[in-house]
């Protein structure tokens, strides 16, 4: 059964046809909260928060872009929760070990544990630079570089203009390369210099 | 609209940054590109900012997926149908509101500025005529008179005074006369601005460097009768001097303009709905 035919079912009320959706739907939406909210267990309420809030509002969806969709209820969710308690993106450092089962399979037999180690702190740095990001621009950056949505996309889930998306993205990349630069010995040694900002 | 307006405030790095992102993403048109390339040979810096700025974003793209801690399925048993959509929209309407009121707030406030560039002359002397009226007449002290009536009188008096160098006497009586009218005008608490401009066309029929163009058609017209009748100055003038403050007093003062156009209450209601109304489309934007 085709996208299009399970939300119609889920919109008459059908929560296993809506259930199919969040299988289909809940690891990307994860993952983008995740990154906005820089902690795991504020990127688990909020993505179920998104999620039931968008089966509330099911049937103001009226076809196009299901994932845009879902993504924009998701984003605001998370703007939503970090207006409210006024709290930044707690930092998520700690779970970025060698032992997490999420990066069991960063594991590579040919890297060695240099490299490796090398390869998870520039991770860290990047995750680190990202939560310095103000909110807008996180998103954009979060939904451009991790995620690979492109400009138009990204316009339809933040609810702006290409011209606002191309603005956010310049200016948080401007951003992050400056944050990353107090990382500079982590990055490959062609590029440690500092550079005319 | 306002991705050009905000152009304009960006500075030369912004924008050369801003083009090196786009550029980073292949999101330029042919010929943003082609200035863009030709900036990238002709500068080293750029190249090493683009260089880093792509590795920057393949670093990003290597960030590890997470994998979800739980599953997100709704319990049927606690979930029912989604809630019905409304008939009737609140975001199109609004947003459609929301134009039609930026339009009449536009209209309004285009006729309140072309209104104030013909009505800036009179607001302007507002405080001189005002002042002269003070010092030559009065409204409110003056016993209640019918208005052409009056404005014969005046014209009358005016006639005489400007036919006969002895008439000028008379005058400057009339004037002591309506000083205290000023005065008891003044006590009555009329507002100032109000009465300035209430007065200043019955000032202009005595004022001598007023045009009978300017003056009201009713009392114009009688002027001109007057002026034929100034031959008959001698016999008029006294009964004129004794006229002048009733005249003045109780004048409709057909022309004198307001000093708030309705238009601009207009403008200012349309602005300030429109405000409203543009929270309420953020707001209903947010909900969708």
């Amino acid at each position: 059964m085709d996208e299009a035919a399970i939300i119609k079912q889920a919109q008459k009320g059908d929560v296993a046809a809506y259930n199919r959706l969040v299988l289909q739907y809940q690891s990307l939406v994860y993952n983008v909260v995740y990154r906005i909210m820089g902690e795991p267990q504020g990127a688990e309420d909020m993505t179920q928060e998104a999620f039931i809030s968008a089966y509330k509002a099911l049937n103001r969806f009226r076809g196009g872009n299901f994932k845009a969709w879902l993504l924009r209820i998701a984003t605001n969710a998370c703007y939503d929760e970090l207006r409210r308690y006024k709290r930044r993106p707690q930092s998520s450092l700690d779970d970025l070990t060698e032992d997490n089962e999420s990066f069991a399979f960063m594991r590579s037999p040919e890297e060695g544990p240099e490299a490796q180690q090398q390869r998870l702190e520039m991770m860290r740095a990047i995750e680190q630079c990202l939560e310095d990001l103000p909110e807008d621009q996180r998103i954009t950056a979060v939904l451009r570089d991790v995620e690979g949505y492109d400009y138009n996309e990204i316009a339809d889930i933040t609810s702006s203009s290409l011209g606002t998306v191309k603005s956010r993205l310049s200016r948080a990349r401007s951003k992050l390369r400056d944050c990353l630069q107090g990382f500079a010995e982590l990055l490959p040694a062609e590029y440690r210099l500092q550079t005319n900002s | 609209m306002f991705d050009f307006v905000r152009n304009l405030s960006k500075s030369a790095a912004e924008k050369r940054q801003e083009a090196l992102s786009a550029y980073l993403d292949e999101a330029l048109s042919a010929r943003q590109r082609q200035a863009f390339e030709q900036q990238l040979a002709d500068d080293a810096d750029l190249r090493r900012e683009l260089e880093i700025q792509r590795l920057i974003r393949q670093q990003m793209r290597a960030l590890p997926q997470r994998s979800v801690p739980r599953s997100f399925t709704l319990d049927p048993a606690v979930y029912g149908a989604p809630r019905k959509e409304p008939l009737v929209q609140a975001y199109p309407v609004l947003r459609a509101a929301t134009a039609l009121t930026a339009v009449f707030f536009i209209v309004a406030l285009t006729f309140s500025l072309i209104n104030l560039g013909s009505f800036g002359g009179s607001t302007a002397m507002a405080p001189m005529a005002a002042d002269t009226a003070l010092q030559e007449s009065e409204i409110a002290a003056a016993p209640e008179m019918p208005a052409p009536e009056a404005a014969a009188d005046t014209a009358v008096a005016e006639s005489a005074s400007g036919a006969m160098p002895a008439a000028e006497a008379p005058v400057e009586t009339t004037r002591i006369v309506t000083e205290e009218a000023a005065e008891e005008a003044t006590a009555a608490e009329m507002p100032a601005g109000e009465a300035g401009l209430a007065l200043a066309a019955p000032t202009g029929t005595l004022a001598p460097t007023t045009t009978p163009s300017e003056l009201p058609r009713p009392e114009a017209t009688v002027l001109a009768d007057s002026a034929r009748a100034a031959t008959l100055a001698p016999y008029e003038a006294e009964s004129a001097n004794v006229a002048v403050p009733q005249a003045t007093a109780v004048s409709p003062l057909p022309t004198a303009p307001s000093p708030t156009p309705p238009v601009w209450w207009l403008a200012a209601a349309s602005g300030g709905l429109l405000l409203i109304l543009l929270i309420l489309v953020l707001f209903a934007r947010r909900r969708l």
